[in-house]
């Protein structure tokens, strides 16, 4: 490698890392397959041993939607300790970057003009990497931009790459079709929706047109003009990401301000705007030392319906797990537990449910939060580790829970994490209703 | 004035050729197969079946002629465009291949009824003599790349190998070309995928790679051994 070095042409290395990532991946997948075939149980067994820990590690080398299916399902179900969780949601597509003569050509197509001609100076190289595409730096009129452009068949392959890891699944969570199809039909919708650029502006103006006066916010301008279903132009944003930030040693006056305007940013979406973005990845946010963050990438917007919001929150609220009736009326409509279940199983489950809503639940049962308790985050852990070697729960096999859970845990799950990873304080507002029956 | 004459002579004789060839490609899309005879052909072009010799000697004449001049038009667009000569030669390729699926993409029928020829044997592709005019322009350019590549040192060159990359890229050209035609995504979207991984991976085995390594550390290890 050392004599490339002389080559002009830095890119010439960049293309060869890139293909050999991509080489790396694919022989995971053969390994995967290889260990398969060989072994038909392989995973049925290995999981059911208690440290699993090679399919974790293989999982973790699956991309695309495959991926953030299993990632998705083994959150909500608790089957992964949230260490190895945790790993997944860092987890992102990566497929090698486009070549610029494929940019060229999918500006002429969708835009009818090469890069060239419609800004001032374009880089050839992508800058960073999204999740389904890559961002190039541009400049027009003197302000800078990003443009982002999407890798080419990313669409038609949600469909088939779930399709790919369906039975994958059944085996892996012992889980029954029927329930993995409603899972899946929620991922699916939510991939597909990523995928469409022109729905992704239009949320992303309303979005951040709604939430421009909550503090030390900032938001991109979006140039529609500029954009199409497999490209969007904005204001290129200057911050840090996260671990580059924690690494400059901001104050804690700083971080709490940061903190703030994420917890603020998310009360404000889920209860007054009732959408949501759901996907609170730390590539996501950009953070700048004098406390302001910088929100970019509305890939993944869920509207939350009012009637799950309703039962969804009455949880949250302390009184509610007093009251047994209720708690019971409300894990039925919400699907927690079934009629299917036998007492004991129905017993048991309540008892893990109310524990992990008492657990979640407490930032909103004190009028500030330090999520820099990593005590608080350890019981998390625990509980979790402890559930997904529960006996009866690994071998449930009915999907627990309404799909539209699964985006509003992702998404508190990951609220909560980036507030660790800033060890920020917050006051934690929330709506009236559930502030004042507390007391 | 002689002059006049002979540029009148020649946009004449453009105009002609123009004419067959669309007659051509009129005719084999409409019927499905090439005319029964060049005699029959011509009549119905109303014109004296000695004309048609003074352009092409045969029907499959014209059909490596057409596809010679997707040839020339993908160079002549690629070249015109000013980002070009800042591209890396793996870059170069691309760009061919796009610009290249963009032109077979408005005679994509006549593509289609003209391709279908090509058979796969195993690893070798038959029936491509339609394709020889195309494939003396298409090496040229490969060799002029593959030439440009080994300057910059992008492709390393092989003893024995390194004579056979233009065979191997004209091997890739038949593998997009087959490809497009069986690509049924919407606006050709696998193709360009197919494109990608493609030149990647054969950039990927012409530079120095683990292969390079392996083989060096074999010969170290034999020559240490005598």
């Amino acid at each position: 490698m050392k004599e490339q070095s002389r080559i002009p042409t830095s890119k010439v290395q960049r293309a060869s890392r890139f293909v050999r990532t991509g080489a790396k991946v694919g022989g995971n997948y053969v390994k995967y397959y290889a260990k398969r075939a060989v072994n038909p149980n392989h995973n049925r067994e290995s999981l059911h041993m208690e440290n699993a820990e090679d399919i974790y590690e293989g999982l973790s080398e699956l991309k695309g939607s495959a991926l953030k299916v299993l990632q998705m399902m083994s959150m909500d179900k608790n089957l992964l300790p949230t260490a190895y969780s945790e790993r997944f949601t860092m987890a992102q597509y990566s497929a090698p970057p486009l070549s610029y003569p494929l940019v060229v050509k999918t500006f002429q197509k969708l835009l009818g003009k090469s890069p060239e001609k419609l800004y001032d100076t374009f880089s050839k190289n992508a800058k960073n990497a999204a999740s389904i595409g890559q961002v190039h730096q541009a400049t027009l009129d003197g302000k800078k931009l990003a443009v982002k452009i999407q890798y080419p068949g990313v669409a038609d392959s949600v469909t088939s790459d779930l399709r790919i890891v369906k039975p994958f699944a059944i085996r892996l969570f012992n889980i029954n079709e029927r329930d993995l199809d409603h899972y899946m039909e929620e991922v699916e919708s939510k991939l597909i929706e990523e995928t469409d650029y022109n729905l992704e502006l239009e949320r992303s103006v309303d979005i951040s047109e709604q939430c421009g006066h909550i503090e030390n916010l900032f938001f991109p301008k979006y140039y529609p003009e500029l954009s199409c279903e497999k490209i969007i132009t904005m204001d290129w944003l200057d911050g840090l990401h996260m671990k580059e930030f924690m690494a400059t040693n901001p104050s804690q006056e700083v971080r709490d301000m940061i903190g703030q305007a994420l917890w603020d940013f998310y009360d404000f979406q889920i209860h007054q705007l009732q959408q949501v973005h759901a996907d609170p990845h730390p590539g996501n946010f950009l953070m700048r030392e004098d406390g302001q963050l910088g929100i970019i990438d509305f890939g993944c917007v869920k509207v939350i319906p009012e009637d799950f919001y309703q039962k969804y929150f009455r949880l949250i609220r302390k009184d509610t797990l007093i009251n047994d009736d209720e708690l019971d009326r409300i894990f039925y409509e919400l699907q927690f537990i079934n009629d299917s279940d036998s007492e004991k199983d129905k017993k048991l489950f309540k008892g893990i449910f109310i524990e992990m809503i008492e657990l979640l639940g407490k930032p909103f049962h004190h009028d500030d939060f330090d999520f820099a308790d990593d005590s608080y985050f350890k019981q998390i852990f625990e509980l979790s580790e402890r559930v997904s070697k529960t006996k009866e729960v690994r071998e449930s096999r009915t999907a627990r829970g309404p799909r539209d859970a699964l985006h509003i845990n992702r998404t508190y799950f990951g609220l909560y994490n980036l507030l660790n990873a800033l060890q920020a304080k917050v006051v934690t507002r929330k709506p009236e209703w559930l502030r004042l029956e507390q007391a | 004035m002689e002059n006049t004459a002979s540029k009148k002579n020649t946009k004449a004789k453009a105009d002609k050729t123009v004419k067959i060839k669309e007659a051509y490609i009129d005719y084999v899309l409409e019927h499905g197969k090439e005319p029964a005879s060049v005699y029959k052909f011509m009549k119905m072009l109303k014109m004296k079946e000695g004309i048609f010799y003074d352009y092409y000697n045969s029907f499959s004449a014209i059909e490596k002629d057409i596809w010679f001049e997707f040839f020339e038009e993908t160079i002549s667009r690629i070249t015109s465009e000013s980002v070009y000569n800042e591209y890396t030669v793996r870059e170069k390729l691309l760009a061919f291949y796009y610009t290249w699926i963009e032109i077979l993409k408005d005679n994509r029928s006549f593509v289609t009824y003209s391709a279908h020829k090509i058979e796969k044997r195993g690893l070798a592709y038959k029936n491509t003599s339609f394709l020889s005019k195309f494939k003396t322009g298409f090496l040229d350019f490969a060799n002029n790349l593959l030439a440009e590549g080994k300057e910059t040192e992008e492709i390393v060159d092989r003893p024995l190998l390194g004579s056979r990359y233009d065979d191997g890229l004209w091997r890739q050209l038949l593998f997009v070309l087959k490809f497009w035609i069986n690509d049924d995504s919407k606006g050709f979207e696998r193709t360009d995928e197919a494109i990608e991984k493609a030149v990647n991976l054969s950039f990927d085995l012409m530079s120095r790679s683990a292969l390079d390594a392996a083989f060096d550390f074999a010969k170290f290890l034999y020559q240490k051994r005598k």
